[in-house]
């Protein structure tokens, strides 16, 4: 197993940098593809130069999420311990790899669609990469520190694993979110800017629940494996079954009264009259979200707690530190995304202006508060010579914060040309 | 003198009485097993015997007979009510 491992983590590294070697060009290409378009240049040509080197490196990019996810259940068998690195890239693994086909069919439709105007497609592909570009920087941190813990650790004996349990919650609530986020702007999209069909709006929503809840469909589906050898009532151990219990009726009662006050709000709200169109969706991902959010509160709570008093508020504070940097970093990227979005859909004006001010202002406090998160956890880790959680969360905060700042910096240098 | 049921009810429930336990002094008494060890011998995830240790989970009388059990221990050496004030 160890052997196994080593080998297949070295192999997925390898593949991974090629692979974010591959990225800057395949997005190079795309951008010169949107040039051309724009200025009218000669599209077919350039396709044809480009299809063949674009499609190998995409290939390259199949080889190493398969390599990449073989790794991590191989790592999630290892280390028996629940690690949220691995669970988000397990989430963003899965997604990133459906994503890499949906690429194709977005590349198949702007081929098609280019002579009619700049297509829409750019924005969803551009997304895709924004992606891509997180998972592989992030796997590629994770191969690296994990190189050194699986040389020097054994692996260890575990009757009763308790990793994948966890992991499945991480992955629910990533998936629970992911869900209500994308069935909510799809939907808003398609009833007001991109006017769709009904089918067409079903059959979109249909597509956007499933690219969400696949990783955790993945993630249960490898615990149901692991367990077949198992009594099912020795699936759960005791305390697991009393978390369980918890969960389920805090997720009755609290969807209960969600479900209650969004039927009331729709009185008042007009936009929330989409909700009509995606109310069992909606209501599957808040209770993916609520069940997994509640069971992991639940199950760790113990744990969490440091017997002593000092520990307790330094920890808590670097933990939290993390997670807001973690929360205004993915925002930063959110308002990036929207700004353009609206910039190149509904123009210059108060809309782009709004989400700009909000992407500058969340731009500098992620900044901040990832320095500041970075120096207190790392003292912390170096005194406790093991790292913390919130650099966990922090190392996981890089990438979009890098891409903000690495986007402005592009932007004021290209500015006029 | 006489104490019917509501006055034994008195006299022992209605003090609030916390389950203690001497878990982490029993692994270290034994050979300093980890917590996954002590886990892996009573059938339970090492998150289990962790809440334990930390009061945040009282295990069912058939684990606690278990753990008294790979201890070689009487339960009530590991396993002792507390009076919270």
């Amino acid at each position: 197993m160890k052997r196994v491992l080593k080998i297949s983590n070295a192999a997925a590294l390898i593949l991974c940098l090629i692979s974010i070697a591959g990225l800057v060009f395949t997005n190079t290409f795309f951008l010169m593809l949107r040039d051309k378009i724009v200025n009218m240049g000669n599209v077919e040509i350039f396709l044809d130069k480009f299809s063949i080197p674009v499609a190998i490196v995409y290939f390259i990019f199949i080889f190493f999420h398969l390599s990449a996810m073989f790794t991590l259940i191989l790592q999630l068998n290892f280390f028996k311990r629940d690690n949220f690195l691995r669970a988000f890239l397990f989430f963003t693994g899965t997604v990133s790899l459906l994503m890499l086909v949906g690429d194709f069919a977005l590349l198949s439709d702007i081929s098609k669609e280019y002579i009619f105007g700049m297509p829409g497609e750019f924005n969803i592909l551009f997304a895709s990469q924004a992606l891509h570009f997180i998972f592989y920087v992030l796997m590629a941190v994770l191969l690296v520190l994990s190189r050194k813990s699986v040389r020097k650790q054994n692996e260890e004996i575990v009757l009763k694993d308790d990793s994948i349990f966890i992991n499945a919650q991480y992955i629910g609530i990533m998936s629970g979110i992911s869900g209500l986020i994308l069935i909510s702007v799809f939907s808003f999209l398609s009833l007001t800017i991109y006017p769709l069909p009904s089918w067409a709006m079903d059959a979109g929503v249909i597509v956007v629940s499933l690219v969400a809840v696949i990783p955790y469909v993945l993630i249960v589906l490898y615990w149901l494996i692991i367990k077949m050898n198992e009594r099912i009532t020795e699936w759960y151990d005791e305390k697991q079954y009393q978390d369980i219990t918890r969960a389920s009726l805090v997720t009755l009662v609290a969807s209960v009264i969600i479900m209650a006050l969004v039927f009331v709000a729709q009185y008042f709200v007009s936009s929330l009259d989409i909700l009509n169109e995606i109310w069992l969706p909606f209501y599957i991902f808040l209770i993916l979200l609520l069940f997994s959010a509640s069971t992991l509160y639940f199950n760790k709570k113990g744990p969490d707690l440091d017997s002593m008093g000092r520990n307790i508020d330094i920890s808590k504070r670097n933990k939290n530190l993390g997670l807001a940097v973690l929360i205004t970093g993915y925002m930063t990227l959110v308002f990036w995304l929207l700004t353009i979005f609206l910039g190149i859909e509904i123009g210059v004006g108060r809309e782009s202006y709004t989400a700009m001010g909000f992407f500058g202002l969340l731009m500098v406090a992620s900044g901040i508060l990832f320095l500041l998160s970075l120096i207190f956890n790392i003292l912390e880790s170096r005194e406790n010579k093991r790292i913390s959680k919130g650099l966990i969360l922090t190392i996981v905060s890089f990438p979009p914060v890098a891409f903000s700042y690495l986007a402005i910096v592009i932007k004021a240098l290209t500015e006029g040309h | 003198m006489h104490c019917d049921n509501y006055c034994l009810y008195n006299k022992v429930e209605r003090k609030n009485l916390k389950l203690k336990n001497d878990l982490r002094r029993c692994r270290f008494e034994h050979q300093e097993i980890s917590q996954q060890e002590l886990a892996n011998a009573v059938g339970v995830t090492r998150l289990t015997i962790h809440s334990i240790e930390k009061g945040k989970f009282n295990p069912s009388v058939l684990l606690a007979l278990k753990i008294a059990r790979f201890f070689k221990k009487p339960i009530d050496k590991i396993f002792y009510l507390e009076e919270v004030k």
